[in-house]
């Protein structure tokens, strides 16, 4: 197919019919390709402009390296289909098929992925800043080195999926479901994860400056050490979550269930654990100091080493605690 | 380009062997050991026994297979660029309880004896 040969509807689809498949960089702008049949068709590095493609067939298509741009893709069928280094900035996929698409370092800032299934798609270094998700199915999808800074991710299913390094600064992720997701050293400063179900999601090394957690279910999450300073934890449940090392600094932690969790040389300086369930909890060598724990249950906790200087420790359930010189309570 | 380890492993419990999810959380733990990037993990349980996973790192990729049945191991992970494989290796050979490994290490990219030699003489002959 000669290069950037300017194609309209009729002579693509004509062509597409007699068993072309090539059409590698040609230029495609104004077309009505509603709803067509286009499976395996090669549009790499093509030029696509103000092409309507809502609910078209792409299936295992090759689009890699297209010019997409603004295009509407909604409900389109792009299951297999290459994507990767595509400009897909600001285009409409909602409700699209992505299911094991390859979209490896494509743009797609400011996209509308609303209710998209993404199960399995490759998105690794993709650019996601301020685009939107909500609701879309990114189970076992890998994300790794994604930009997705300001992206709308409510209730998005992200169970299982891979996140490492990935930049999710000021995301919204409330009551994102993200069980088991890797997210080892992500990013996700300010980020509002409210209502989020994290069960046994890695976070290890995670960014969470600032991040809101309210109500969110990190139980036996790896937050091995996150940085959570500022965070607001109130009413989380993290049961038997891991935390060692991690920094909680002023973090507000009100009413959290923090049965059994590790805590070792954890810091929680000037930490509101105000009617917080620490019962089992491992705080050996945490650092407490100005932490209010007015009403918490510290039933069966460990606190060898711990540093209470300035704590607040107004109502406090005290019953066979260890204390920070090894004394168990009765 | 990089090191490329070839491990043999023996006397493991059959019961870990066995265990995909232990598997799948032996490899995460080697992978934050060697300093690697997950991108993609697959684990596969066979019948009736009998895991193999592959993981996908930005630095190369980590591959095992277990026959549980002789308590054996075989895996082999490739870091091209930074990373620390033998160190990945020896978590991952704790998790799973080895008793006995051999490791072979080879170093990958770079050209092999006789072409080596096949340019020494070009140059000679020059």
């Amino acid at each position: 197919m000669s290069i950037s040969k300017l194609f309209d509807t009729e002579e693509l689809l004509k062509q597409y019919k007699q068993g072309q498949r090539n059409f590698k960089s040609i230029k495609l702008i104004a077309a009505n390709l509603r709803q067509a049949n286009l499976n395996r068709i090669n549009l790499s590095q093509a030029v696509i402009e103000q092409v309507n493609f809502t609910g078209v067939k792409l299936i295992n298509a090759n689009l890699s390296g297209a010019n997409l741009h603004e295009g509407k893709l909604e409900k389109a069928q792009l299951i297999e289909t290459n994507l990767s280094q595509a400009n897909l900035t600001r285009a409409c996929l909602s409700q699209a098929d992505l299911s094991g698409a390859i979209a490896s370092s494509a743009l797609l800032s400011q996209a509308d992925l609303d209710r998209a299934t993404m199960i399995g798609c490759s998105l690794v270094g993709t650019q996601l800043q301020k685009a939107t998700l909500q609701g879309a199915n990114l189970t076992g999808a890998t994300l790794a080195g994604a930009i997705l800074t300001g992206a709308n991710l409510t209730s998005a299913i992200l169970t299982r999926a891979i996140l490492t390094n990935a930049n999710l600064d000021l995301v919204k992720l409330k009551d994102a479901i993200l069980i088991r997701a890797y997210l080892h050293r992500v990013s996700l400063r300010q980020a509002d994860l409210a209502g989020a179900d994290l069960q046994f999601a890695d976070l290890r090394g995670a960014d969470l400056r600032e991040a809101n957690l309210k109500r969110a279910n990190l139980e036996g999450a790896n937050l091995k050490d996150v940085d959570l300073r500022g965070a607001n934890l109130s009413q989380a449940n993290l049961e038997g979550a891991e935390l060692t090392n991690a920094n909680l600094q002023e973090v507000v932690l009100k009413g959290t269930n923090l049965t059994g969790t590790n805590l070792l040389n954890a810091n929680l300086d000037k930490a509101n654990l105000s009617q917080a369930n620490l019962c089992q909890a491992g705080l050996l060598f945490t650092n407490l100091t100005g932490a209010n724990l007015k009403e918490a249950d510290l039933t069966q906790a460990n606190l060898i080493g711990a540093n209470l200087s300035q704590t607040n420790l107004l109502k406090v359930l005290w019953e066979q605690t260890i204390m920070p010189n090894g004394r168990k309570l009765e | 380009m990089g090191t490329h380890l070839v491990v043999d492993a023996w006397q493991a419990p059959a019961e870990l062997l066995n265990d995909p999810d232990i598997i799948r959380r032996a490899l995460l733990e080697a992978i934050a050991a060697g300093e690697a990037t997950l991108i993609d993990i697959c684990v596969h349980q066979f019948s009736p026994h009998g895991v193999t996973a592959t993981v996908t790192l930005a630095e190369s990729h980590i591959a095992i297979h277990t026959w549980p049945e002789y308590g054996y191991f075989a895996a082999d992970l490739f870091f091209c660029g930074k990373g620390k494989p033998a160190l990945a290796m020896e978590v991952l050979g704790n998790a799973l309880q080895a008793k006995e490994m051999t490791m072979k290490e080879i170093q990958r990219g770079f050209p092999s004896t006789a072409e080596m030699q096949r340019r020494l003489e070009a140059s000679v002959s020059l």
